[in-house]
């Protein structure tokens, strides 16, 4: 199912940004159709959940001497922005209010949505690295990249 | 309250579904070894937190 295709750093590097901004879009880029579309609906449809429980990506304060600083919200952040397209959308909406949907902070469900959030993000974040891994670091080494043997 | 409830173990289920069928997705190239090995991460993985609500349970007696 998996094609063996040698690429450059370079085009390994804009494999992994596409990837990062629109999950699995590195595989199919690939003509890895199969996985890159597998990866796209689990992660969106993980994040997708995460908004319709009122959820939203957040913006951290990155200044440690505020007040409002917080390690958990920082790295939650972090995580969520793992999934890249879909958190700019979100801190866009946030910034400019389109009111496509409605976060609510006070919402007793808003806690599990930042969880759908962040296990999208960072799930994503497996996947960046395991384009890049499979289409360059590997092939650099002289193996075969893991799981396209045939 | 109860819903709340429902929604958190759902959640449970529903996410490590996800992580690990990813997982599986990431390392086999067939259909059949990335879903066996899904089901035994997802078991695995379940398994552990049964465990550990049992014994969060039986300590709050």
């Amino acid at each position: 199912m998996g094609l063996n295709r040698e690429v450059s750093v370079a085009t390994g590097v804009v494999l992994a940004i596409s990837s990062w901004f629109v999950p699995g879009l590195g595989f199919v880029l690939q003509r890895n159709y199969w996985r890159g579309v597998a990866i796209f609906l689990l992660i969106s449809s993980t994040f997708l959940i995460g908004l319709l429980l009122h959820g939203t990506v957040l913006m951290a304060e990155f200044h440690y001497r505020s007040p409002s600083f917080n390690i958990v919200s920082l790295l939650t952040f972090l995580g969520q922005m793992g999934n890249g397209g879909a958190s700019l959308v979100c801190l866009a909406h946030d910034k400019w209010n389109w009111g496509l949907f409605q976060p609510i902070e006070t919402d007793p469900r808003f806690d599990v949505a930042t969880l759908y959030l962040l296990v999208s993000g960072c799930m994503n974040y497996f996947c960046v690295c395991n384009v890049y891994d499979r289409y360059v670091a590997r092939q650099g080494q002289g193996g075969t990249p893991v799981g396209e043997e045939s | 309250m109860t819903a709340i409830g429902l929604l958190h173990i759902g959640s449970c289920l529903y996410l490590g579904l996800v992580v690990t069928l990813v997982l599986g997705i990431l390392e086999f190239d067939d259909w059949r070894a990335v879903l066996q090995s899904t089901a035994r991460r997802w078991l695995k993985l379940i398994g552990a937190l049964i465990l550990i609500g049992i014994v969060v349970q039986l300590l709050s007696l």
